[in-house]
């Protein structure tokens, strides 16, 4: 296997060899994220934080550039959200025709060349993987961000001036159209995957207000062979306040291996929430980092996964500085042999006195052959900290089902409350109501087919 | 009504009701008495098609129909209702919407048309206050942090809102104070009607001191030991149930 390891990441090499590092700012950074990742290699299943992902199905395949297709304005349509301003992206690429940025503040595409000389990009754009702003020393390079920032095309940059409240949400689409004959194959016999690097990067300015909805979803739901590998950075300074949703909606054959990365500052609070539907094969990485004193971190996540999906959630929240707060409550729902992985990770600096840190993973399985791995990690330094952890994993209650039942309910019925019951507890802290409505029906879709898939397994 | 016939039924390998008989007419309130063990709970579980209990003989009929052939939510659809001892906490699902869809999965399995929000609302407003329930209590999830009482109460409530043909009380008594327990009577009293039977389970002879019986049957080692009217648990509350250890050894 270690012999591999080259031949697995030649593509990849081949890629940015093919793009080649562009222009400053960006091209050191692009330079030194591709020799990184040339250096840390693809994860194996000895790296602690892989060990329970299987790449096999990404590197068997071989990589192939999303194609920059131009689709009519009608294929974002449904999945954007009235009252919002936004950025469409197709393939990895800005789609200005679909999409109507917010005004008042910057907005602009990275492959914008007008963005070039933006003092965001300058200060911000590739902190959390070049060292800037990255995690304590032992959780080392994220490979995958590492090559998201070698070879993004195009993302956006969202800069909000201090002191400005944003009453619109900005909605940022990210929509796979992989060409028809782009195709994995199956199940990871040798074929091509059209890849896309999707960039993200949010400054909030002091004393800010934005929210951001990220949305990935596929133009045809019934699309295989694509890996998007996305990359967010936001940078919340002091006293502001973001919230993020990040709804995964991908085609249920799609890669998707994400990476978010949060700093926040003096007083700033970071709220963000993941809602993964979508993919056959799906990380999402979440760093944050508590930089200032009274930095208070929300984190919720919900999978609702069937058939052979997976979707492993990796966090690491970083206590630095004292009276800084984290919460973290992450659900999942699965079905047929679906199989997930939390691992949490919370982090307590020497410095971070007072440090509250609540962190919680809940599994329901519904089927004997679905797998849940939930592995908490603490590691604490200071001595007056309050942190605590749970998880389960269970089954549905069967006395509630009866209850239901000897009600006059019947067996679907009940199962799908329960089941809405139980994941509702995430979806209901939207409060932006089309988000909240669109969350509601495809957790209503995806438990419709769990149960047209049958039960039981 | 119902009729039970030498009803034999067990949980794990362990026999429970070992040949009960018991015929309930429309109108008739029955109360059935026994110490713990006697296989009171186990009596309401399997004519509410609990999986858990086998029944290994004997029969079960409600108007003539089959109970065994019958799923739980077709028991409710067949007029059947059981007041749990202990009423689940369903966290995440809401009081009301939780009696509107019960309301409408068995308006819907009958061939009634739904109500709509407004209809229903008014119903549930209706019986809340019949019964006596806070509407507050509407508002909260299924029983989730509910005192023994208010759930109780909200056992009553489901069953004034689904208006059974059969409604079977399973200790609804125990765990009440003298003021919830008169309430929890009251709402009953207030629904018995010519084609509504009862079948009350309870340990303790109070709660028919507000809910008087037409019928006592006193259940001892999974067998009706004795059957007669009100009196019976008068005869139970002085004597206890090691009053009965002859009867059931002289049956």
């Amino acid at each position: 296997m270690t012999a591999g390891a080259d031949t697995r990441i030649g593509p990849y090499l081949e890629l940015f060899a093919g793009r080649g590092a562009g222009s400053e700012p960006l091209g050191t950074r692009r330079q030194q994220a591709i020799e990184r990742f040339e250096e840390a290699g693809f994860p194996t299943p000895r790296d602690e934080e892989w060990r329970q992902t299987n790449l096999g199905p990404i590197l068997r395949a071989r990589p192939v550039p999303a194609s920059g297709r131009v689709l009519g304005e009608g294929s974002a349509l449904p999945f954007l959200y009235p009252g919002c301003d936004r950025m469409v992206f197709v393939n990895g690429r800005y789609a200005p025709a679909a999409s109507s940025p917010p005004q008042g503040v910057t907005a602009f595409s990275l492959a914008d060349p007008a963005g070039a000389g933006s003092e965001l990009l300058a200060e911000h754009l590739g902190a959390s993987v070049d060292g800037r702003a990255s995690c304590s020393a032992d959780a080392g390079v994220h490979p995958f961000a590492a090559l998201n920032t070698a070879l993004f095309e195009d993302g956006a940059a969202i800069g909000i001036p201090a002191g400005t409240a944003l009453e619109r949400p900005i909605q940022v689409l990210w929509l796979s159209a992989p060409s028809a004959d782009a195709a994995a194959g199956d199940n990871g016999a040798p074929g091509s995957i059209e890849v896309s690097f999707p960039r993200l990067l949010v400054v909030a300015g002091e004393n800010s207000q934005a929210s951001v909805i990220e949305t990935f979803a596929a133009a045809d739901p019934a699309a295989g062979g694509y890996f998007v590998c996305p990359a967010a950075e936001f940078v919340c300074a002091a006293g502001s306040v973001v919230r993020h949703t990040r709804l995964q909606a991908d085609a249920v054959g799609a890669f998707h291996l994400g990476f978010q990365h949060a700093r926040l500052d003096r007083a700033a609070a970071f709220d963000s929430s993941s809602l993964a539907f979508g993919g056959a094969l799906v990380r999402n990485d979440t760093v944050a980092l508590l930089d200032g004193e009274g930095a208070d971190c929300t984190l919720d996540g919900l999978y609702v996964l069937a058939g052979s999906q997976f979707t492993g959630n990796h966090m690491r929240v970083e206590h630095r500085q004292p009276h800084t707060t984290s919460h973290q409550l992450y659900k999942g729902v699965l079905d047929g042999q679906a199989r997930s992985v939390f691992n949490g990770r919370i982090y307590v600096h020497q410095a971070a006195q007072k440090t509250d840190a609540k962190q919680t993973n809940r599994n329901l399985l519904l089927s004997k052959a679905a797998l849940a791995n939930s592995n908490p990690q603490l590691e604490i330094f200071a001595d007056d900290v309050r942190c605590t952890h749970g998880s389960t994993i269970g089954r549905l209650d069967e006395d509630a089902l009866f209850y239901l039942r000897a009600r006059g309910i019947g067996f679907e019925e009940a199962h799908g409350m329960l089941v809405h019951a139980f994941a509702r507890e995430v979806t209901d802290k939207a409060t932006f109501e089309p988000l909240r409505r669109d969350l509601e029906a495809r957790l209503f879709a995806s438990l419709n087919g769990v149960r047209s898939n049958g039960r039981g397994g | 009504m119902l009729r039970v016939r030498d009803l034999h039924a067990r949980v794990e390998q362990q026999e429970i009701l070992k040949g009960v008989d018991l015929e309930v007419k429309a109108g008739e309130v029955h109360a059935v008495m026994g110490p713990n063990g006697s296989g009171k709970s186990t009596l309401a579980q399997v004519l509410a098609g609990k999986e858990d209990y086998e029944v290994t003989a004997g029969s079960l009929e409600l108007e003539g129909e089959d109970l065994q052939e019958m799923a739980p939510e077709e028991r409710a659809h067949a007029g059947l209702f059981l007041a749990f001892q202990y009423p689940v906490e369903i966290p995440g699902v809401g009081n009301s919407y939780f009696l509107k869809a019960a309301v409408n999965a068995n308006r819907k399995a009958r061939g009634e048309s739904e109500l709509d929000a407004m209809d229903f609302l008014k119903l549930l407003r209706e019986r809340a206050t019949l019964v006596d329930v806070d509407e507050a209590l509407l508002r909260r999830p299924v029983n989730d942090g509910f005192s023994g009482g208010e759930k109780k109460r909200n056992e009553i409530l489901q069953m004034a809102v689904l208006e059974p043909r059969l409604a079977v009380l399973d200790e609804t008594d125990s765990g009440l104070d003298i003021d919830a327990l008169k309430t929890v009577a009251a709402g009953v009293n207030a629904l018995r009607a010519e084609n509504r039977a009862f079948v009350v389970i309870t340990h303790y002879q109070r709660l028919l001191n507000y809910i008087v019986p037409d019928h006592v049957h006193v259940l001892l080692d999974g067998r009706i030991v004795r059957s007669g009217g009100s009196e019976l648990a008068h005869e139970l509350e002085e004597k206890g149930y090691a009053g009965f250890d002859g009867a059931r050894a002289g049956a």
